[in-house]
């Protein structure tokens, strides 16, 4: 089923969706809750990832005196709304749910919150989420997809969630909106297949790729800060921190970065990968190969976030190259 | 990730040094805990975090024991905590042994240090099921016999005509009149076979190192040797991915591990 919207009747849409939940919108930066004004003109810095594995995640209130038990503590139940998710974004958060079906905290999240895609209608040049074998336009982890052309909202709605987050003013679509709609999708994925070395990632053996002499030159410019982890829709590890204040504390899941030393050292001091090399080879072994083997798919959606906010101007092509050539 | 309420009935020092202290805790949840030898709980202490501990009871005791090495934050604090006071745990985790295949089996325990833990949960409970399994040797060896744990145990379990038990420490020392030796070494010396036989090896890296080769020696196949490996865990289910090893999670997949699955994945432990 597919609907349609005059572009200016975006406000009132915005309205409509305000009053169901808490609506939040792309910034700059992130998403931010919606004030009245919204632009799209390139995806934030942050993806909605934040929404799913937030930067504080507090599990467990306790007191610290002897005999004091702890208070378990779950995120929030309100519904919220998040509005112009990027297709690549809103799949990322089906890898991580492939891993984080049961987390509780992660759930419930995903449970509680509607994602409202816009459709991406040409590639820019710094991402690439086709390579990667995805359809932005399938709708994959989104409740409802629309897209902007000619001073028209086209509506698609993926899930029974987003049909309830069609506006009534939305009409029902014509044939030919429909083949306009299909046209775009069409269009977007021409002489855009999934990247070959990708497919032959898949075909390689874990050892020869982990031995491969290539990782000492393309790990030698990498500072370990962290960046890509922190940027990445995909990227899902986190730590575990008790915070006492006085006598009151917390026990919080703060998302981390396996580009860290400390990530990996024991108690003991010994640390399986002490090497800046080694922890570099892990995310990508991790994405590429690791996560592909296990799930069939890499954990990568080609959002490009990591190439573009590289401090020391590393590209994810070069290591996928090498991987797949090795 | 919400840990369950466990109480400390008693604390016992177990070595000389004073650095490991076996825990026995009683659950204040009345939820059946149900473990394999082998299998692990993250333990917690309120304002400090948690850690992964390898349950030292076997799954008929009735409390479940613990024995911790103080070296971190949380192993630590546990070990200023007295009898009668409360602290968390979470489990049990990871695979185990998988004991029920070594029915019929001889069966090799070779344990260094403190490594010794998860094996007395898995020797307690092949004498309970004693007569499921073949001959059953173990070699266990530390620094100097101050340094070794459950030492009433052990003199029981040296009585014991249905176990070969030898036990060895580093260097002579006077009083002692048990072996002197390395592992290894002592592993050679008494030759176990490795027909028919399974060996489960937890120590540390060095120990292990040099054992892994004599056992093969021995007739041991890569499919037959079980090692337990440590690596920083947070979650303990597979989500934090910490304890990764390759592809491998310690805490999901592990923490034994046969030599066999060893030699396919990267040596990140």
């Amino acid at each position: 089923m597919l609907y349609v919207l005059g572009r200016e009747k975006l406000d009132n849409w915005l309205a409509f969706l305000e009053k169901k939940a808490r609506l939040f919108v792309p910034g700059k930066e992130k998403f931010e809750p919606y004030q009245g004004n919204i632009t799209f003109e390139s995806k934030p810095l942050l993806s909605p990832k934040e929404f799913f594995l937030p930067p504080r995640e507090p599990m467990l209130s306790f007191e610290v005196t002897p005999g004091a038990f702890p208070e378990k503590l779950s995120p929030s139940p309100d519904e919220r709304i998040i509005f112009g998710v990027r297709a690549c974004d809103a799949y990322a958060l089906t890898l991580i749910k492939k891993v984080y079906q049961e987390d509780v905290f992660f759930s419930l999240r995903y449970k509680n919150t509607s994602l409202i895609g816009k459709a991406c209608l040409a590639e820019s040049t710094d991402c690439f989420c086709w390579a990667m074998g995805i359809d932005p336009f399938s709708g994959s982890g989104l409740d409802l997809l629309f897209l902007e052309k000619d001073e028209k909202l086209l509506l698609k709605p993926i899930t029974e969630k987003g049909k309830t987050l069609v506006p009534v003013e939305a009409k029902e679509a014509l044939p030919e909106d429909k083949a306009l709609f299909n046209e775009i999708a069409k269009n977007f994925l021409k002489n855009k297949n999934p990247s070959p070395s990708l497919l032959r990632l898949k075909e390689k053996d874990l050892m020869t790729i982990y031995n491969a002499s290539f990782w000492e030159k393309l790990s030698f410019a990498c500072l370990n800060c962290g960046i890509c982890t922190f940027l990445c829709p995909t990227c899902y590890c986190f730590d575990v921190h008790d915070e006492v204040v006085g006598e009151k504390g917390l026990r919080i899941r703060v998302p981390d970065s396996c580009m860290f030393l400390l990530y990996t050292q024991h108690a003991s001091g010994h640390n399986p990968r002490r090497s800046p090399l080694a922890r570099f080879r892990n995310r990508f072994m991790h994405k590429f190969k690791y996560f592909l083997d296990e799930y069939g798919e890499p954990l990568c959606v080609g959002c490009g976030r990591c190439n573009t906010n590289c401090p020391a101007g590393i590209n994810l092509w070069e290591i996928i190259q090498a991987m797949g050539e090795v | 990730m919400y840990p369950v309420p466990a109480r400390i009935e008693k604390i016992r020092v177990e070595t000389e040094d004073g650095l490991i202290k076996s825990f026995y805790l009683r659950l204040l949840e009345e939820k059946p805990f149900v473990h394999k030898p082998g299998q692990f709980a993250m333990l917690s202490v309120l304002g400090k975090g948690e850690c992964p501990i390898g349950i030292a009871s076997s799954p008929k005791e009735e409390l479940l024991m613990f024995s911790v090495f103080r070296t971190g934050l949380v192993t630590d604090a546990l070990h200023r905590l007295s009898e009668g006071m409360v602290i968390g745990l979470r489990g049990p985790m990871g695979n185990g042994y998988p004991v029920e295949s070594f029915c019929g089996k001889n069966i090799v325990l070779i344990a260094g240090g403190f490594a010794v833990t998860t094996l007395r949960a898995t020797l307690l409970y092949l004498l309970e099921n004693r007569k499921d399994f073949g001959q059953i040797t173990m070699i266990y060896g530390a620094r100097s016999p101050g340094l070794l744990l459950y030492r009433d145990e052990l003199k029981a379990w040296q009585k014991r005509k249905d176990l070969n038990l030898y036990l060895t420490v580093d260097r002579e020392v006077a009083g002692w009149d048990g072996l002197v030796g390395f592992v290894p070494q002592i592993t050679e010396k008494i030759a176990p076979s490795g027909k028919e036989s399974v060996a489960l090896v937890c120590g540390p890296p060095i120990m292990i190192k040099f054992t892994l080769p004599i056992l093969e020696k021995l007739g041991f196949s890569p499919q037959d040797i079980y090692l337990s490996l440590e690596n920083k865990m947070r979650c303990g289910l597979g989500l934090c991915r910490h304890c990764n090893v390759g592809p491998a999670l310690v805490c999901k997949d592990g923490p034994v591990f046969t030599l066999a699955q060893l030699k396919r994945l990267p040596q990140e432990y």
